[in-house]
């Protein structure tokens, strides 16, 4: 059986059990099954290929994986609520109310899962622990993002961390953990950390072009591209939109040359060496990691 | 690094003789130039597919 299948089964199986009440249930299948539609389960992949790499296969590293997955699934749900933003997504189609309990019981059924692993309850207080840990470091990240309370490129790149790379580093760690690699954990945080400002920069420079799925213009969020056109010597739209001096509807008239201007100013340049950049950290933790040239491919393949 | 970016935007001259190893960035380490050359040597956007 496929890995992404392994997790499914795993999430669904833990859903049917316990989440008791069936309207809340078939929110969530209808959730999962969404969630399927649009990801790889990268995280949860990345919790198996984080056990395997120094230990054998088990059901409960399966069972880790999955309860990434739901947690994942969970951010990926306040997340949207939120920006509100992604207006296909079925969490985004019910009211507000709905959505939030959905995220909240998910949260719960996640770490509740990690407590259900057949597992030494030592090892288990220190997943729990961790779970929490980078669950909070990544909802500040959020909140960071929230507010806006970004001046600095070190702010940018300390909230993305705390977002994206918080989630990167649960998914990894997990499967390291319940490996026992305490060895490697410094090495696989850190390289972790660089993945997720990777993909998060990723996701910016997408949803620099997607204003009618994605809300971070509108809500004026400052992503990495956005946050240079607001410090370029130059004036330019998004400048004037974000101090307010345009509104919404006069900018996305003017859409096109936003993108010119980003373009033309750097703002994607500057976005793509900070890529390749996270990237070349990442990649030279890699190296450093005591594993086969097959998993060192593999995790590159990844960034 | 954004200023260093703007620079090169507006003086595009530069990164040939970066490239050439004829001028340097100060306050730029090897992996950040390296960077740099890449990216302006090559045009297009950036497709996440993994992290959906």
């Amino acid at each position: 059986m496929k890995e992404m299948e392994l997790i499914f089964n795993k999430m669904i199986t833990s859903i049917e059990t316990d989440l008791s009440v069936p309207s809340l249930k078939n929110m969530a299948l209808e959730a999962l099954k969404y969630h399927q539609s649009q990801s790889n389960f990268s995280f949860g992949r990345l919790t198996l290929i984080h056990h395997d790499m120094f230990a054998k296969r088990s059901k409960e590293v399966v069972k880790a994986a999955a309860a990434v997955e739901i947690l994942v699934l969970a951010g990926d749900i306040l997340d949207d609520v939120e920006d509100q933003d992604q207006p296909e997504a079925p969490w985004t189609q019910t009211e507000l109310l709905y959505s939030l309990h959905l995220a909240i019981s998910l949260l719960l059924l996640g770490q509740k899962m990690i407590t259900d692993l057949k597992i030494e309850e030592e090892r288990k207080v220190k997943l729990l622990s961790y779970v929490s840990s980078k669950l909070l470091n990544s909802l500040s990240g959020q909140h960071i993002d929230l507010t806006h309370a970004i001046e600095t490129e070190e702010d940018l790149l300390y909230m993305i961390k705390r977002k994206s790379g918080s989630l990167i580093c649960l998914a990894c760690m997990l499967g390291a953990i319940l490996a026992d690699a305490e060895e490697h954990f410094s090495i696989i945080e850190n390289y972790a950390l660089n993945m997720g400002i990777v993909a998060q920069i990723k996701n910016d420079l997408q949803d620099l072009y997607d204003w009618d799925r994605k809300s971070d213009i509108r809500l004026k969020k400052i992503s990495l591209p956005v946050w240079y056109m607001l410090n370029d010597k130059t004036d330019n739209l998004l400048k004037s939109y974000y101090s307010g001096q345009l509104d919404y509807r006069e900018l996305y008239e003017k859409k096109e040359t936003v993108i010119q201007e980003v373009e033309h100013k750097g703002a994607i340049h500057y976005a793509r060496v900070m890529i390749e950049i996270h990237k070349g950290k990442a990649y030279q933790y890699i190296e450093k990691l005591n594993v086969s040239a097959k998993y060192k491919s593999l995790l590159k393949k990844l960034i | 690094m954004h200023e260093i970016i703007q620079f090169l935007i507006q003086h595009p001259e530069i990164l040939e003789k970066l490239k050439n190893g004829s001028t340097c960035l100060i306050g730029l380490n090897e992996e950040e130039i390296k960077a740099i050359i890449e990216v302006f040597s090559q045009e297009g956007t950036v497709i996440s597919k993994y992290w959906t």
